[in-house]
């Protein structure tokens, strides 16, 4: 609908453009210079108000501009006519008063508030018109003072010029105070420097900040379409981003940058939900839809989904992981994320968000993370001196950690852990002949296959040793080392067993023949 | 004619008219709904006061003659009244012709002059701005003047 209108408009424009581009050019005395600055006002008032501007019998001036644009006609000129385009009070001159006007299109229908910037006692300006475009207005001579700003300044100066705006004034500098004053009169006034009635609220936020002289700088590109009909405006120092849930928020600097690469509102993080605080030692964080960015230096790290929620509520950089030190980035598995900090990371899966430091996290990366290494992701912080992940856990000891997975890990903990009976562990397990090894301080416990984890010690174990462990040809232990009812001690083996009775200096290793049946050992003297 | 309302009083000469008001415009009310303050506004004038006129005289001055005045009353917001700006103290009741000029007005127009100035009486914070229609009668029409400001009383804000 709105294409179409637009189609509508350009070629309505275009005819009557032509026409009185014509007349322009027919008149005599006209110099090149002067009709190429009437023609960028013309093409400025027919972008602006063209149904007006062809209906009304009104100069293009006055269309851009509003009526009271001449010099002789008594008002002070806009303040981005004469200040490098930027909307704020130029140097030498202070806030001094305001007025609103109601209803106002150049505001969406509510109020527009004009600021009077008077010159600041001790400076000096010259009464002069405004020029280089139809804002022509006087700039520094009346000397008149609306009253409500800055009041700690007594006297009036001269007007040099002035703000538009479409935020309550309090709001914009509370160095204004709230009584309401209200000129109607000035409702049309305008300057090409200054947004139009069309301003989409992008637009009009940025007025308010100041055009060129706000801390975003200039536009970089045209405003983007957001998701659910928000928008957003890349700045060189910043980005603006709309919404109606939102309003309009400012990001500043990196993080803005940040922003701008993801894709904005139509990236990974959504729009932002304020516009960022800073936390501790200059790291400031900024809280978007699905995420958050934190901006440390000159540096800005996303943080997406439960990993940003973990990290804010792990206390983000005052707690133990300290800043980011980088962005959330997948893991390669397809399934998960890390994020990394200072003193740690955030490892991110269907199970969760999950923390993991020092001593641990050497260890279980070294072994090769979640997607490359036997642990899988982190199902709980550290507790109790270790960590438990989807298929193991990592025990602390020292200044590292000691790693167990699959089903020794399991009847670790089920024994548990460190508090059981098998003691503190000596080392990360390991895979000796296709079977897992791990050590403790009691026992050492081998897991092969679906045999599940067996705990051997003493005579037993050692016999079990010397006799080639795994790679022997007794195979795996397929019981732990246990006491019949007669004080035997006996280990059962997938080729054999060894017995150890009681008052015996030696135990004895029996192997089963090849087919492996209960009454078909052989027994080693 | 004789005005009072919001805790001023104007007794009129012959020949002027005026009125005291506070805003009621909607988007006002909606101000003062967010914090926006509302304080009445005296106009008075030796000519017919044109009902669409800025709180500061515009549209009522554009349509004064060179023999007319124009006053201005204007109250803020009254924690203001102890500022820098407002310190002078009572309204002025007399007016010196010399400070007039055509540049102290809020908008230059013809031979009209202007002056301004900011003072606190009764707790409550004011401007008074008064427009004159002939730089060349500046003596008369500021003795016009100052007849009806020697009619003007402020209440103490309660």
């Amino acid at each position: 609908m709105n294409t179409t209108r637009r189609r509508f408009v350009d070629r309505a424009v275009d005819r009557v453009s032509t026409r009185l581009g014509r007349r322009d050019a027919d008149r005599p005395g006209l110099t090149r210079r002067s009709f190429l600055v009437r023609a960028a006002v013309v093409g400025s008032a027919l972008t602006i108000a063209p149904l007006r501007w062809m209906v009304r019998p009104t100069s293009a001036y006055a269309s851009v501009c509003g009526e009271g644009a001449a010099c002789n006609q008594g008002w002070t000129a806009f303040c981005c006519t004469i200040n490098e385009g930027a909307n704020t009070c130029p140097p030498g001159s202070f806030v001094a008063g305001w007025w609103k006007i109601d209803r106002s299109p150049f505001c969406e229908g509510a109020p527009r508030y004009i600021i009077d910037c008077n010159r600041s006692p001790g400076s000096s300006c010259r009464c002069r018109c405004a020029s280089g475009t139809c804002d022509q207005r006087r700039v520094c001579c009346n000397v008149f003072r609306y009253g409500q700003c800055n009041t700690q300044i007594g006297g009036v100066t001269e007007v040099v010029c002035r703000v538009v705006l479409c935020t309550a004034p309090w709001v914009w500098d509370p160095a204004c105070g709230r009584t309401v004053r209200t000129d109607n009169r000035t409702r049309t006034h305008n300057a090409p420097c200054l947004y139009d009635r069309d301003a989409t609220v992008i637009e009009r936020s940025y007025q308010d900040l100041g055009l060129n002289g706000s801390e975003l700088g200039e536009p970089v590109g045209s405003e983007r379409s957001g998701p659910r009909g928000g928008a957003w405006q890349v700045y060189d120092h910043g980005v603006l981003a709309w919404h109606t849930a939102i309003g309009v928020l400012v990001l500043r600097d990196a993080i803005a940058r940040r922003y701008a690469e993801l894709d904005g509102p139509s990236g990974a993080l959504g729009y932002p939900r304020d516009e960022g605080e800073t936390i501790d030692g200059g790291v400031s964080r900024t809280r978007f839809e699905r995420g958050a960015m934190y901006g440390v230096g000159d540096d800005a790290f996303a943080l997406f989904g439960p990993a940003a929620a973990r990290y804010e509520r792990l206390d983000g950089p005052v707690g133990t992981l300290g800043a980011p030190t980088a962005g959330t980035e997948p893991v390669g598995d397809g399934r998960g994320s890390v994020t990394r900090f200072e003193n740690g990371a955030i490892y991110a899966s269907g199970q969760g968000a999950q923390p993991v430091q020092a001593p641990y996290l050497a260890t279980y990366e070294q072994l090769g993370g979640p997607a490359d290494g036997p642990l899988g992701y982190p199902i709980g912080p550290s507790e109790d001196g270790q960590q438990r992940f989807a298929r193991g856990v990592l025990v602390a000891s020292g200044d590292g950690a000691f790693a167990l997975w699959g089903p020794i890990a399991d009847r670790y903990l089920a024994l548990d852990g460190r508090d059981g009976p098998w003691g503190p562990l000596q080392e990360s397990q390991t895979t000796e002949a296709g079977v897992d090894v791990a050590r403790f301080a009691a026992v050492t416990v081998f897991a092969a296959g679906s045999i599940g984890a067996r705990a051997l010690d003493g005579r037993v174990l050692e016999t079990y040793l010397d006799e080639g462990g795994p790679a022997g040809d007794l195979g795996a232990p397929t019981t732990d080392r246990f006491r019949t009812r007669t004080g035997q001690q006996r280990a059962g083996f997938e080729h054999g067993a060894i017995e150890l009775d009681p008052g015996a200096s030696s135990p004895r290793v029996l192997r089963f023949r090849s087919t492996r049946r209960a009454n078909d050992l052989t027994i080693t003297p | 004619m004789y005005l009072e309302s919001h805790g001023i009083a104007a007794d009129l000469p012959p020949g002027w008219e005026g009125s005291i008001e506070v805003e009621r415009d909607p988007d006002a009310v909606s101000l003062a709904e967010l914090g926006g303050v509302l304080r009445p506004v005296t106009h008075l004038g030796t000519f017919p006061l044109p009902r669409d006129r800025g709180d500061f005289g515009s549209g009522a001055v554009d349509v004064m003659g060179g023999e007319d005045a124009f006053i201005a009353l204007v109250e803020y917001d009254p924690a203001e009244a102890s500022s820098e700006l407002f310190a002078s103290r009572g309204l002025p009741r007399s007016l010196d012709p010399r400070a007039f000029s055509s540049q102290a007005l809020q908008r230059q127009r013809g031979r009209q002059a202007g002056w301004q100035g900011f003072f606190n009486e009764g707790g409550r914070a004011f401007c008074l701005y008064v427009v004159l229609g002939d730089l060349d009668d500046l003596h008369l029409l500021a003795r016009k003047v100052e007849q009806v400001l020697a009619g003007i009383r402020v209440e103490v804000e309660r």
